[in-house]
């Protein structure tokens, strides 16, 4: 029978002494690898990004993710617009990533993710001489794969981004301080910036 | 009159003897148990979303095709890994349904051994699948179990398996505590300290956390929030308000990792925690984001403080769930003085 309520041991391991040292081991290279990646997230020096390379194969399998930077800098709100086009005469379909609408608000968040990939992408892309060229657009053909091969007779898709803004900071206390101002629509045309493409890509053929 | 050899011997000695009591001085499982059901949930209810658009999210054809993976996992990642590269689109549906069929025992705490090594290979697996719809959420989420699935001590309390063990018999009473137990809670502690203070320090470099208007931003980011909070900001009282938020978040951050090992200050930075995750996920929707650092905060709550709030409840029970015991202990028994004295652990 189990012995219930008190620890019979008096509070000695219940592990032999080989095993709390091979565990020990183990919990220092668990803990040296994860602050060796917090510290290795950019901005980083040289010397961080160094100590924590070995580790590398270590995240690849374990999965753990690196930096919990959330929020450090609040920065607007990459939104991705897909333009559709049909061959068959339909009218173009515009979908917008994240879509609004989009229940359970997890899948919301899932898009908003991808929206903030292809942004990071874009930007790489734009870096290193426009998009298409490499690497950092894969992504953006995936997605308008993903979306012609979802719209059955697509003929095309445009990807263009831009960023949802947040309000100035005076304006905002402006508002709140004067009962008279008017008030501040977020969603006004005036906080998205002019869309910029990504690109034009086939859909692939059914 | 000691040597100074001596001096160092026992000071190591020491050192050694509270590391051994801080990880591996048995604990009660049940805090464990209760962070495997808030994992096991989360998981569930990530892992069915996901399902509502399995080609989409998981297929051949959907946001993230296989090819560019595999061109990004060569260039940069060859020990990735995922078990839904192995599935054909013809087999999601099913490998989908035995997915959730592992996660809800996972959350029952059903052959805990086995599923939570399983549900960690299920989280893993989804994140590498598709990386580009990952946040905050998948990370913790899939820390948490990888903790709980390398200790082998997740089904040791608020489970199925104990449940079926005391209807054989083997077992009677609140579970027995275990070194196993307090290994899995000491790396949730630790782990999530760091998380709050690496959280904490990169927010130093943003000037909106100096000046107090990070909050203030975050209300009016209209693709985060769930409804308007805007609309309720309306004079100087309300201004201020955010500035204080900012500047306790911030705070909280930054004195968690060190202040939650004093038991005085536990009390109050769980208190903290849980009012800054509740703020998070009302002003950003970031709900399973909050629900999955909590309950990596349950790993600071003493199995005696939770079974004494549930007695309460049930009007059963004594003193009042504030009076935190030492289990788990604070940092005093890591502690070289702690050791030296020979302080047995308080129960």
């Amino acid at each position: 029978m189990d012995q219930d309520h008190a620890d019979s041991s008096g509070g000695a391991p219940d592990w032999p002494r080989w095993a709390r040292r091979v565990a020990s081991g183990l919990i220092v290279f668990q803990f040296a690898s994860v602050i060796a990646a917090e510290l290795a997230a950019p901005p980083a020096s040289p010397l961080e990004r160094a100590l924590a390379e070995p580790f590398g194969p270590y995240y690849q399998a374990v999965d753990q993710g690196h930096a919990h930077r959330y929020y450090a800098d609040i920065p607007p709100t990459p939104i991705v617009t897909a333009e559709l086009r049909f061959e068959d005469g339909r009218p173009n379909k515009t979908i917008r990533i994240p879509e609004r609408s989009l229940r359970p608000r997890l899948l919301y968040q899932r898009h908003l993710a991808i929206a903030n990939t292809l942004a990071q992408e874009a930007s790489v892309g734009h870096a290193h001489g426009g998009p298409g060229e490499a690497a950092p657009t894969a992504y953006a053909r995936s997605v308008a794969r993903h979306l012609g091969e979802a719209n059955p007779g697509c003929s095309g898709v445009v990807l263009r981004l831009q960023l949802h803004l947040m309000p100035e900071v005076d304006r905002m206390v402006q508002a709140a301080l004067d009962p008279d101002a008017p008030r501040i629509d977020l969603d006004a045309d005036e906080f998205y910036t002019t869309p910029q493409r990504i690109g034009d890509f086939p859909c692939p053929p059914r | 009159m000691p040597s100074s050899l001596n001096l160092r011997e026992s000071s190591q000695a020491g050192r050694a003897e509270g590391w051994d009591r801080f990880f591996f001085r048995p604990a009660d499982p049940l805090p464990l148990g209760l962070i495997r059901a808030a994992c096991g949930l989360l998981l569930l209810w990530s892992v069915g979303c996901l399902g509502l658009d399995l080609p989409g999210f998981l297929g051949s054809t959907g946001w993230a095709d296989p090819g560019t993976l595999r061109a990004l996992r060569t260039d940069s990642a060859p020990w990735e890994w995922s078990l839904w590269n192995l599935v054909p689109d013809g087999l999601l549906t099913p490998s989908w349904a035995a997915a959730m069929g592992v996660l809800a025992a996972f959350t029952l705490g059903l052959g805990s051994r086995y599923t939570a090594p399983l549900a960690w290979a299920i989280a893993v697996s989804t994140s590498r699948r598709n990386p580009f719809i990952l946040f905050g959420f998948d990370q913790v989420v899939a820390l948490w179990t990888f903790y709980l699935a390398i200790t082998g001590a997740s089904g040791q309390a608020f489970s199925l398996d104990r449940l079926i063990a005391a209807r054989r018999g083997k077992t009677q009473g609140p579970p027995r505590p275990t070194t196993a137990a307090n290994l899995a809670l000491r790396l949730v502690q630790v782990h999530l300290c760091v998380i709050y203070g690496a959280a904490g320090l990169a927010k130093l470099r943003g000037v909106s956390w100096w000046d107090g208007t990070a909050m203030l931003k975050l209300l009016s980011n209209a693709e985060f929030r769930p409804f308007d909070l805007m609309s309720w900001l309306s004079g100087a009282g309300s201004l201020y308000a955010l500035n204080l938020a900012t500047h306790l978040s911030l705070g909280t951050e930054l004195a968690y990792p060190i202040l939650i090992w004093k038991r005085g200050f536990r009390p109050w930075l769980l208190l903290a925690a849980v009012v800054m995750h509740v703020g998070i996920a009302l002003t950003l929707g970031l709900l399973e984001f909050s629900a999955a650092m909590l309950a990596g905060n349950l790993a600071f709550v003493s199995g005696e403080g939770l079974r004494r709030l549930w007695g309460r409840r049930h009007g059963s029970g004594g003193g009042s769930p504030l009076e935190w015991s030492d289990e788990p202990p604070p940092s005093a028994t890591w502690s070289a003085r702690g050791a030296a004295s020979g302080g047995r652990p308080r129960r």
